[in-house]
């Protein structure tokens, strides 16, 4: 069916994108393969409705966060389990141990936000979507979208204060293009 | 790279991708068949036009390019491009699953942590370009870190701890891989930064900044002095000399820890342009220089530079380039990136980095299949670093040598 084969194309297409954005929600594979599935199964039997409705990408957003907290709900009183089976692989920057270092720094203090504050965390900073869109992909008011994320990232500097110069306050939607022009110096 | 989307990058970075196309679609079918004969056709549709707002997705939107500006002066070192090669795979190993890719200070000797083709987890050695090693370790390692003159290879790994409800933690583990033989150093929550020619590994235990004279050895604290914290990056040089930053408030310095036990800072800049200096970090020491970046702020405003300080005079030198500079070294070369290119830069000398030739990368900021360099040899002839790559989504791992001509 054409139905089919364009659920396939474009979760394909979307695969790398889909996967990156479970893995930061939910802090580790099993529980991202999880979150995506889920998602998936969702996003399945709607597909052909969604799809006539327009890109699809900001309704599989809102599927993906939903049942990101959601799941949280249902398995609140759960203890979570993880296994050592899978572990993540290095493909990041190129200065390695500094790089490593504050990452993993940062995962552990994801690891202690709710779900929510991780979320707003993920669609502002990493999605680099505005408070509107966030509002929007997360079903919530704007003044909340600016809550957590002043909650969320005050929880960070105290998580992981050897990050304090990375975490600083989106200003809404600078996107000015800063002209990276190198100085040059020598000083005795 | 210390911002909180090249952060959360990185760690997406570690995502994988999860095709679990098809088992979701057999599911949601099923689901969709159960709830057609439960409401008679009546499925909810969910309001998906008011839903399906168009959001320009993030990823496919093209960051602003800064402008590269090389110098026209000549310089005197004559390159004009860098290409890439694949490293050979050694025998028995998957070409597909490296990741990162470490050197030594000659640029002759490269590691990665791999897989080889049962799936089980190495680590390859590379010299001059040709696989001299391949060594079997724990499946808990993630990346090799530093890689000595004399062939010691660092390696990180993590352990998942036994979090609480909804927590995700590691311990830090680390070993030492060298002709063969794996060993674990000692110490809880270990990180080998950097290892010298003696296998003098330097790094943390903990929040504290060791040395472990050798592979066995007990790990030995560095003095860090009241209100400071230590911090990676750090180097070893091959006397023994360490540097590495120290945290005070929320500003870092280098600082040169000499085999005699005494210690000194390495002075940055107080501004640069007029923007106050932040951060100063360490990549390499060798022949009397420390290399690293130095970070400025003014505002929201962060500059990256690439800086080397002379351990004898106590003269620093920064310049910058297109993007923040990665790989800096004691010769003076750092490899700059940006969203569009890698630009490999010494004094006057501004040479593109392309990746694998044949292979067009993403352009966008969250691209994963951009190259990334991580070692540059002292005469900046020869890179080394990796690259995904993509097909259908599906992501191959690969390890790359460029020569520059």
């Amino acid at each position: 069916m054409a139905d089919d084969e364009g659920f396939r194309d474009y979760v394909h297409a979307r695969l790398g994108w889909l996967s990156r954005i479970a893995y930061l929600l939910a802090g580790d594979r099993h529980a991202a393969e999880d979150l995506l599935q889920n998602t998936l199964i969702r996003l399945s039997p709607r597909w052909s409705k969604v799809v006539r409705a327009g890109t699809p990408d900001a309704y599989v957003r809102k599927l993906m966060y939903h049942e990101h907290v959601s799941a949280w709900r249902r398995a609140r009183h759960l203890r979570a389990e993880y296994t050592t089976a899978e572990l993540p692989d290095g493909a990041a920057g190129s200065d390695m141990a500094a790089e490593t270092v504050r990452r993993l720094l940062l995962e552990q203090a994801l690891a202690k936000l709710t779900r929510k504050q991780r979320a707003v965390i993920v669609l502002r900073y990493f999605e680099d979507l505005s408070e509107a869109d966030a509002a929007d992909a997360l079903g919530v008011s704007i003044g909340t979208i600016k809550s957590q994320t002043s909650h969320a990232l005050s929880r960070l500097r105290e998580l992981a204060p050897e990050l304090h110069v990375l975490v600083r306050e989106p200003s809404e939607r600078g996107g000015t293009a800063v002209r990276q022009l190198g100085g040059n110096g020598v000083r005795a | 790279m210390s911002d909180l989307k090249e952060l959360l990058l990185a760690i997406s970075d570690h995502a994988g991708v999860y095709d679990v196309t098809e088992r979701a679609y057999v599911l949601g079918r099923r689901r969709r068949t159960r709830r057609r004969a439960a409401y008679s056709g009546a499925t909810a549709v969910f309001a998906v036009t008011a839903l399906l707002a168009a959001v320009n997705l993030p990823l496919d939107r093209p960051a602003p390019e800064p402008a590269v500006t090389p110098s026209p002066s000549p310089s005197a070192v004559a390159l004009s491009a860098c290409t890439a090669a694949e490293l050979p795979t050694p025998a028995g190993v998957r070409p597909d699953e490296f990741r990162m890719v470490a050197g030594d200070p000659t640029g002759r000797i490269l590691a990665s942590r791999g897989k080889d083709v049962k799936g089980g987890d190495i680590v390859a050695v590379w010299t001059d370009g040709v696989p001299t090693a391949v060594g079997k370790v724990s499946d808990l390692v993630v990346e090799v870190t530093a890689v000595s003159s004399t062939g010691a290879v660092v390696l990180f790994g993590q352990k998942l701890k036994d979090g609480s409800r909804g927590q995700t933690q590691y311990t830090a583990l680390a070993w030492v891989y060298q002709d063969g033989k794996v060993t674990r150093l000692k110490g809880d929550e270990a990180f080998g930064a950097a290892v010298n020619a003696a296998g003098t590994v330097v790094g943390m235990v903990g929040k504290n900044p060791v040395t472990w004279r050798d592979a066995t050895a007990e790990p030995k604290r560095l003095p860090v002095p009241a209100g400071m914290t230590a911090g990676v990056p750090m180097a070893i040089a091959d006397d023994g000399s360490v540097v590495a930053p120290l945290y005070q408030g929320t500003n870092s310095r280098l600082h040169l820890w000499s085999p005699d036990g005494s210690r000194r800072p390495l002075t940055s800049p107080d501004t640069i342009d007029g923007a106050p200096v932040v951060e100063s970090m360490v990549g390499r020491v060798a022949d009397g220089w420390a290399a690293g970046t130095i970070v400025t702020q003014k505002g929201q405003a962060r500059q990256w530079y690439a800086a080397r300080w002379n351990l004898g005079t106590g003269a620093v030198e920064w310049f910058g380039g297109p993007g923040r500079p990665g790989p800096v070294n004691p010769q003076g070369w750092a490899v700059f990136g940006d969203t569009a290119a890698l630009t490999l830069v010494h004094g006057d000398t501004a040479v593109v980095v392309t990746g694998l030739p044949g292979y067009t990368p993403g352009t966008n900021r969250t691209a994963m299949d951009r190259p990334v360099v991580s070692v540059i040899s002292p005469d900046g002839r020869m890179l080394a670093g990796s690259q995904i790559t993509l097909a259908r989504q599906v992501p191959s791992h690969r390890v790359l040598r460029w020569t520059c001509r």
